[in-house]
Order: structure tokens, then C-alpha cells, then sequence
């Protein structure tokens, strides 16, 4: 049943497809570093441009270019694209998109404004950001709020196609950008706090129609293993390997959702991603039919899938049985690096349980998972030894373990705190050092877990936390950092007073980028983190940092508009643990430094 | 409007609601403020001259069982948007600034039956609650947050937590 299901998948595309893939055209716009073709810079993820007219001797005299604000005053996750002449931006909710001409002025070619209700406000968890548009083959793809994914022509902004990937009735929505790769657009969805269970998507781009979908929990036919080829730690992950490991029929309501951006390796045709936390957040309602704690597969978890017929290659659960909310959806980068004196292909994320993991990206195999920020505290390390039975797996320490200590139970001083080491933030990774730039949370938790009941479309939480700076610290919230993704070191780290919540980039000048929730944009000399540069944007940056050339110039940009979780959790400021709960005024909240508005500034050289 | 949580059945036994139902005593220095403050404990929780149910918070910092129960409830379902412990987020408003002015019944009113407002090109919505983890413990919610609105800006506004209660 299910291999014939994956047969039809491939005989469907292999019929549908134009001899030149998508693939191709996005491969061949993003190898041109005038360009930015894809949110993440690349396929790989890396966030890396080879532009070096701004570099480490010059970035210090960086101007404000020009500016453009997109009306809307929700956070701004994610950047623009440069393709050409045509730069394309999207907005926070109702998801705007504008096509700015370059070549004139910084006109507006078109401007898209989808109609969507707002009834779909309240149900997207912590703010309605969305973490941008994709480009191929003459198309941008939005993936809305509502979950509906939109082709529009480049050119003209007319709608091609619409295609609605899920229910927001049911607490499922979109923020995560789409990937194309191939004939397809693929897109997650969230809604873990509302019980949904989650999926990821693949349409074809020309007609929008549904190729496959896997799902992050339930039977192997839904999550597309292949009980004897899909590969876990270097075994076949066997059948029903996701069903045995929920209580009954949880899974249906089991969360793992997908909103962190993807990546693709062509040459082996696989993509990557991970999934979130599993619902509810109160682990003892999640207990296995003993009682005892159950891993919940494939929550938590990052895949590596065949393009075509979705198939999981490999899997990889980093926090079985999750008791934190470390929601496992932080973008894998792929990287070429030597690990223990071998070439390695390698797949690297930063995971929100604070643990940075290197993967052979072919295989799965697990080859560094460490803690890149010291003060992780709720497991001790994974275990990397093949023969132990614990291999792979994070050991947890009984204080920190919100399951062991029980519902009704206040475990305290947690690190990192439920926003993780890293959020939707993605790090880059620079081709000209070899290291990784790394933007972090340096914040802790008190985790307290209740029971609560399912209704569907209605919260599904079922925890209450309080959060504070990482004591004995800088007292800062955040670091950035630049990290060895062989040796699983810190190389250095830069502390920040607020968490850094956007996405960095570094190029062959020598400089890394990145914003502040404060509002700064920042230049940093990859070498050694000295600041550079900075200039205070109009609102707190949760964006991407990204770099383009034009008429021969480089240029820097980044989105400023402050929100995501980030302006909820710090907009009033945190609590000192020492204080007791809601002790307020020991720490800067947000809102003394910044406002609410949603706008781009790009800068160049005078 | 209270009926509604009436209806609901909000039996999902809870060891704090068990215990205040029980009529166990609530710590005593929180007994003592509250009497104090002339509160009247009735109907698992301290209510104030019109009825209304009103958080006691001691000199150092302790509360009544009901103050406890809304901050945990609240940070489950209402901190995504106000942010951590009522105080505003860039997304909602500060409901500890709200309740300085806004009274029972319309805060009763508002969560009930939710709200939708464009301001400057942005639709601001505040869901309509109507399940039981939430209708369950909205006097509780309502109590921490006045809570909070009473002493918003300095330290002390809320407790170690029952726990920590000796
Ligand atoms: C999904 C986001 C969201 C959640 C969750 C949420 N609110 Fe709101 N709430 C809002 C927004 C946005 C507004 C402001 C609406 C406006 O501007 O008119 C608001 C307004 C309010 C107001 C009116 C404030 C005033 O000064 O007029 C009250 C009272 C309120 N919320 C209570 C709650 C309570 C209690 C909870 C938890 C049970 C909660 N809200 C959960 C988004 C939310």
C-alpha cells in the first residue's frame, strides 16, 4: 500500500517535470553573488556571500543606502530576495509583498495584498510573522498566515495559483518560508500548542497541486519511512516506529511542527529539516501506558528526504520525550568540513535544547553534538559511544527534568529556557574561517507543568514558565558567537544584553552581520567578534541580515520591526530569580528602547 | 456570566482548587492580610465588599491560593500575547495597566466575547475564550492580574509560589 503510494509519487513527477528543474534556475541565480536568491542565501543553507567590496577595513564607514517601510507595525522575520534589477519583500501579517525596482529609484513594480482572515491573528502562537518569500523559474511563492501557499508571477505580481495547505480553524497556520527545490515548493506547518498534528507539504510549482505529504507523527505510511531503508543512528528505524512510541492514539494530536527554514543538497537529492515539541507541554500527560516516559517519535526530530517521493532517508530525534519545549526546528546548514582529520559532508544545526549537532548529511551518522552555550544545564551530554543503549541521546538531569520533579511542581533555574539557546534565528556559516555565526538566547526558566484538556482550535499548552537571564553570567540575554562545528567549541562569543534574535550573515570581506533587539545593526570581524559598526534602525531587528551588488556596488540590508516571541517574552523586561515571580525592574525591558514598525534599511559604502 | 463556568464542569480535580475547596486554611500570614484588607473568603476564594474576587498579597510578597492558580494559568494561556506577568508585549496590551481602570465585568466581557480593532493598518485581535482551561480559572486569572495592576512597577507584586510556602 504505502510503496505503491510512493511509486505513483515518483511516476507522477517524473511525467510532469520540464527538463530544466527549478533547481537548476535557483542554483544558477544564487551562485551569482549579486543575487540573493534564497532566504538562507543558498541551498545550503549558509547564509555566506563571496561580495568582499565591504570588508573588515571599510564596513566602519557603512551608510544608510536608502530605506522602505512596508505600513505594517508586526514583527519582521526573514529579508528580502535580489534577483537582478528586482528586489522582492514581504510583510508580518496581512503578508504584502512588494516588488521594488532596483534600477529605478527603489520603485514599486507591484504589490500583492492577499485577503485573509483575521481570525487567523490569535491562533498563530506568539505573533503573526512570516519568514519570507522564495523565488524560481519566474515565480515568488508566499506561504500565508492562513496556511494558503500563493504562486505570483515575478513579473507582474498576478496570482498564478493558490493552494490551501491546512485549517487555521484548527490552530494550523504559516510562518516558515518555503523551499524550492525541483518541480516542488515545499512548506510546513505549526500549531504544536494547539494540538495539531503537524506535516510537511510538497507542491508542484506549475500547478499547485499536492505531490506529498509527511507528517511528523503517526504510521509509516503518513510519516513516508521505509521501515527497513530510512536510517536512525545507523539502524533501520523498523515499523511503526513513531505509532509504539505514543500512548494510544496521542499522535493524532501530537504536534511537531515545522516552521524553521530548510535546506537541499542536490547532489543527494535530499532536503533537510526538523520538527517541533510534541503536545501537550505537561509531560505526564504524555506518559507511556506504564507511566514511564516515552519517546514520541518524530517529534523533535531532523530528516533528511528524498525530494521525490518524500521518503525519509534518515532521522534523527535529538530530545525524545520533550519536557522544555525545545522545539527541534532550527535550520540545518550543510557544510563541507574536515571532522577528526576526514572530509566530512555534514549537516550542522543549532538546536533550541542548547546543543549544536554535526550529522554526516548522506547517512545520519551522529559526529559532534556539544553545547554551545556553557550554561545548558538540563542534560549533561549526548552520548556518542554506538554500543551503549543510550546512544544519541541527551542525559537528562533529574533536578532539571520537569517529568521527574511532577505536574504541580516548580522546577527551577532551567537552562536554556523554552525559547532556546537559538530560536528561528538562522546562523551562517563562513566558507573564508570554516566556523559558524551564531546568534543565541542566553536566557533561563522555571517550568511549571499542569493538566490541561484538548479542544480543537483552542490552546493545547499546559505550562506555566517564568524566564530570566542566565545567572552568574554577563547578565545579558543573548551572545553572539562563532563556533567550531568540528571540535564542538566556542571559538568566541560576544555578549549582548537582549537575546539576538536575527539571522546572521558573513562574506568573503571578513565580516559577519546581525541585528539586535534593541534595533542595532551590527558589524563584526569574523576573526576575533570586534564590533565594526553599528547604527540603530528604526525598530528592533528580528530579521535576516543578507547582501547584494548593483551597478557594481555592494550593498547590506536588513528588516527592522520588532515582535515574534521575542517582543512578547522581553518587551516589558524579565524577572531576577532571586526576586521571586514577577519582580520586574531588574532588568531592561524592550519597550524602552524601541517601537513597533516594520521596515527595511539597506546600506553601502559613501 | 459566571454561570458559564458553571456549566462547563470545572471538576478537573485540582489539588489547590481540592484544598481551598476544602476550606484548608490558606497561609496564615495571607490570612491575616487579608483580614485585615476586610476580605471575605467565599467560594474557594477572597472576594471583596460587591463580591468580586480580589488577590491578598502579604507584605513579603506571598498570596492566596487564587492569586497562585491565575499566575500559572495565565502564563499558559494569556503571556504568549501580554506578555510574562502582565505587563505588555510588542503583539497585546499591558492587562496589569488595564486593570488599574478597567472593571470586573468588562474584563469578564472581553475574554468572553473577544475583540477585533484596526489601528494604523494592523489588525489588533483579542480571541473569544471559551474552553475550560481557560473559563475554569478566569476569576483565578483575573485575581493575578489585579494583582499585578496593584503593584505593576516595583518588586513584590508577585509570590515565590506555593511551594515555597511555610
Ligand atoms: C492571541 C493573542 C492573545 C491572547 C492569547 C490573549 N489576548 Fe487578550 N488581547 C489581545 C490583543 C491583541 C488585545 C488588544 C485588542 C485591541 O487592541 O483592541 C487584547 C486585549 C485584551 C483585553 C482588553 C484590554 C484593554 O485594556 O482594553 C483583556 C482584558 C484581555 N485581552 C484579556 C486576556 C486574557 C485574560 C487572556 C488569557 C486568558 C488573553 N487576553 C489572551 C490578544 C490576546
Amino acid at each position: 500500500m504505502r510503496k505503491s503510494a510512493i511509486a505513483c509519487g515518483l511516476l507522477a513527477s517524473a511525467a510532469f517535470t520540464s527538463p530544466v528543474w527549478a533547481n537548476a534556475d535557483v542554483q544558477k541565480l544564487s551562485a551569482d553573488p549579486n543575487n540573493w536568491a534564497v532566504q538562507s542565501g543558498n541551498y545550503a543553507g549558509t547564509r555566506y556571500s563571496t561580495l568582499d567590496q565591504i570588508n573588515t577595513s571599510n564596513v566602519g564607514s557603512l551608510k544608510v543606502a536608502w530605506t522602505f517601510s512596508t505600513g505594517v507595525l508586526r514583527g519582521h522575520e526573514g529579508g528580502p530576495l535580489v534577483i537582478g534589477d528586482t528586489m522582492y519583500l514581504h510583510s508580518a501579517f496581512p503578508n504584502i509583498v512588494f516588488a521594488l525596482n532596483l534600477a529605478d529609484e527603489n520603485k514599486i513594480i507591484w504589490k500583492y495584498e492577499p485577503k485573509q482572515d483575521p481570525s487567523v491573528i490569535p491562533v498563530m502562537c506568539c505573533d503573526t510573522v512570516n519568514r519570507g518569500v522564495q523565488y524560481a523559474e519566474g515565480k515568488i511563492f508566499l506561504h500565508q498566515a492562513d496556511t494558503s501557499l500563493v504562486a505570483l508571477d515575478a513579473k507582474t505580481g498576478k496570482e498564478l495559483w493558490k493552494s490551501v495547505n491546512a485549517d487555521p480553524k484548527r490552530g494550523e497556520t504559516g510562518t516558515g518560508a518555503p523551499l524550492v527545490t525541483k518541480d516542488k515548493v515545499i512548506i510546513g506547518v505549526s500549531g504544536a500548542e494547539f494540538g495539531v498534528r503537524c506535516h510537511v507539504t510538497a507542491y508542484d510549482i506549475n500547478s499547485g497541486k499536492k505531490v506529498w505529504r509527511a507528517y511528523s507523527m503517526g504510521p509509516d505510511s503518513d510519516v513516508l519511512l521505509d521501515p527497513e531503508k530510512t536510517m536512525s543512528l545507523g539502524k533501520p528505524v523498523g515499523k511503526d516506529s513513531s505509532l509504539k512510541t505514543w500512548n494510544g492514539d496521542q499522535w493524532k494530536i501530537g504536534g511537531g511542527s515545522i516552521w524553521g527554514y530548510m535546506a537541499y543538497d542536490p547532489e543527494l537529492n535530499l532536503i533537510y529539516y526538523g520538527t517541533g515539541n510534541p503536545s501537550t507541554w505537561n509531560p505526564a500527560q504524555r506518559a507511556g501506558p506504564d507511566g514511564k516516559q516515552i519517546d514520541q517519535k518524530w517529534s523533535m526530530t531532523h530528516f533528511a528526504r528524498d525530494v521525490d517521493t518524500g521518503v525519509a532517508k534518515w532521522a534523527y530525534q535529538m530530545t525524545p520525550f520533550d519536557e522544555w519545549d525545545y522545539d527541534g526546528i532550527n535550520e540545518p546548514i550543510l557544510a563541507d568540513i574536515k571532522v577528526g582529520g576526514a572530509d566530512r559532508k555534514v549537516r550542522v544545526h543549532f538546536d533550541r535544547n542548547g546543543f549544536a549537532y554535526t550529522l554526516d548529511r548522506a547517512t545520519g551518522e551522529l559526529l559532534v553534538a556539544a553545547k554551545y552555550d556553557p550554561k545548558v544545564n538540563w542534560a549533561t551530554e549526548v552520548v556518542m559511544d554506538p554500543k551503549s543503549p543510550q546512544y544519541g541521546r541527551p542525559q537528562v538531569v533529574a533536578k532539571y527534568s520537569t517529568f521527574q520533579n511532577g505536574q504541580d511542581v516548580n522546577s527551577k533555574g532551567i537552562c536554556p529556557a523554552a525559547l532556546g539557546s537559538k530560536d528561528q534565528q538562522p546562523a551562517s556559516f563562513s566558507k573564508l574561517t570554516g566556523l559558524f555565526y551564531v546568534p543565541t538566547n542566553h536566557v533561563c526558566m522555571d517550568y511549571e507543568p499542569f493538566k490541561v484538556s484538548y479542544t480543537a482550535g483552542q490552546p493545547y499548552v499546559g505550562a506555566t514558565l517564568s524566564m530570566f537571564p542566565a545567572p552568574d553570567s554577563h547578565g545579558g540575554m543573548g551572545n553572539f558567537i562563532a563556533w567550531d562545528a568540528a571540535a564542538g567549541k566556542i571559538v568566541w562569543s560576544k555578549p549582548e544584553q537582549f537575546s539576538v534574535w536575527s539571522g546572521a550573515l558573513t562574506t568573503a570581506g571578513g565580516v559577519a552581520f546581525y541585528g539586535t533587539l534593541e534595533g542595532y545593526f551590527k558589524a563584526v570581524d569574523q576573526k576575533d567578534g570586534k564590533e565594526l559598526f553599528k547604527f540603530k534602525t528604526p525598530s528592533g531587528i528580528i530579521g535576516n541580515a543578507m547582501t547584494y551588488a548593483h551597478g557594481g556596488k555592494q550593498y547590506v540590508a536588513i528588516f527592522s520591526g520588532v515582535g515574534g516571541w521575542a517582543g512578547i517574552g522581553l518587551a516589558a523586561g524579565l524577572t531576577n530569580p532571586t526576586d521571586g515571580l514577577g519582580a520586574v525592574g531588574g532588568y531592561a525591558g524592550l519597550k524602552q528602547y524601541t517601537n513597533l514598525g516594520g521596515s527595511l534599511t539597506v546600506f553601502s559604502l559613501p | 456570566m459566571k454561570l458559564a463556568a458553571a456549566v462547563m464542569a470545572c471538576a478537573v480535580s485540582f489539588a489547590g482548587t481540592a484544598m481551598a475547596q476544602q476550606g484548608s486554611p490558606e497561609n496564615v500570614e495571607v490570612q491575616a492580610a487579608a483580614k485585615e484588607a476586610g476580605l471575605e473568603f467565599k467560594d474557594s476564594r477572597y472576594r471583596n465588599g460587591d463580591d468580586q474576587p480580589t488577590p491578598v498579597v502579604t507584605r513579603i510578597s506571598k498570596v492566596d491560593w487564587a492569586t497562585w492558580q491565575g499566575f500559572r494559568r495565565y502564563h499558559d494561556a494569556c503571556h504568549v500575547c501580554h506578555g510574562p506577568n502582565a505587563l505588555g508585549s510588542t503583539f497585546a496590551p499591558s492587562l496589569a495597566d488595564s486593570l488599574k481602570t478597567m472593571d470586573y465585568e468588562t474584563f469578564y466581557g472581553t475574554v468572553v466575547g473577544g475583540r477585533v480593532r484596526e489601528a494604523g493598518g494592523t489588525t489588533a485581535v483579542m480571541p473569544a475564550f471559551g474552553d475550560k482551561n481557560i473559563m475554569c480559572y478566569l476569576d483565578d486569572i483575573y485575581t493575578y492580574i489585579k494583582a499585578r495592576s496593584l503593584n505593576a512597577e516595583g518588586k513584590g507584586g508577585m509570590p515565590p509560589g506555593p511551594s515555597e510556602w511555610s
